[in-house]
């Protein structure tokens, strides 16, 4: 009986905290977020962005949720990638590109300072994080692509047998 | 007025982003604690131990990674600290840990975004070990 007491004590501490970490970040973000867009920062923002990111395959309004993600951490991403998809910033490509980049690599600064404080080598492992997060990008890019033309490709076939008929 | 507008806008946005974020997270975390309490990890890490070698790692290191997977980052480095490792295995304990780690949270937050949990797992498991393989011949 003791353990499921101190079960249920540790858990809702430990909820509470998930979840006010997350009400407070979650509201800086979109609060600046929206101020920002309203005075047309965001969109300089990803003009600039963008010219780091577009190698990775992806438009230009889904810079800003990368690099949130990136630095700030998954979670966080994942909000600001929800939100642009609703806007209609991102496209469907972008949101399974920007994901599949983040799942490898995120919340680079707490990750690393957190592994740097136990000793180990801070350029090793974010170098090796963020080129592989890069291979692995491009890899479902191509995929994506291939799978994506050959369905247009298909299509167009399609559209000129009934034209045909 | 405008910064009031726009305040009030993404005050409404976050609210529904955060609804959105904790019935996900709260059924996870629970998961996540039940694991951590039932102390089943170190009978798996235990099958994991003999692949150790070939990551130029001790056999303990299976129960870091396998918590740092199955738990939290926290957790990995919790069970770190039970036993000591050089700088080398420790960089690449943290690089393994780094590329994929609480899989139960992050892939459900993803999954959220429609990519499939288990395409996520194999993305991340397989980098894990590929690179951890390559970073282990290449540095000496």
């Amino acid at each position: 009986m003791e353990i499921v007491k101190e079960f249920i004590i540790d858990f809702s501490r430990g909820i509470f905290s998930v979840i006010m970490q997350m009400v407070i970040i979650i509201t800086i973000i979109m609060v600046v977020l929206e101020i920002l867009r309203s005075f047309g920062v965001i969109d300089f923002f990803n003009k600039y962005l963008y010219k780091l990111t577009r190698f990775l395959g992806i438009s230009k309004g889904a810079s800003l949720p990368l690099f949130i993600g990136i630095f700030i951490g998954i979670t966080y991403g994942a909000a600001s990638i929800i939100e642009s998809y609703q806007q209609k910033e991102m496209t469907k490509k972008d949101v399974i590109l920007v994901s599949t980049f983040l799942c490898l690599c995120h919340a680079i600064i707490e990750d690393t300072l957190l592994f740097m404080a136990i000793g180990a080598n801070p350029f090793i492992i974010v170098l090796v994080r963020v080129i592989v997060a890069i291979i692995i990008t491009l890899v479902v890019r191509f995929f994506y692509e291939r799978k994506h033309h050959t369905d247009e490709l298909d299509n167009n076939e399609n559209e000129f047998n009934q034209e045909i008929k | 007025m405008k910064v009031l507008e726009a305040s009030k806008v993404g005050l409404i946005k976050a609210g529904k982003t955060i609804w959105k974020l904790i019935k996900i997270v709260v059924p996870v975390y629970f998961f996540v604690k039940v694991l951590e309490y039932v102390q089943i990890l170190p009978y798996i890490s235990n099958l994991f131990s003999p692949l150790m070698k070939y990551f130029g790692l001790p056999g303990e290191a299976a129960i870091v990674i396998i918590t740092g997977n199955l738990l939290n980052l926290y957790g990995g480095i919790a069970a770190m600290q039970a036993f000591s490792f050089t700088a080398r295995q420790i960089t690449i304990i943290a690089v393994m840990l780094l590329l994929s780690h609480s899989l139960p949270v992050e892939t459900t937050i993803i999954k959220n975004l429609k990519v499939p949990r288990i395409l996520q797992i194999c993305i991340r498991v397989v980098t894990m070990i590929i690179f951890a393989l390559i970073l282990n011949l290449v540095w000496k």
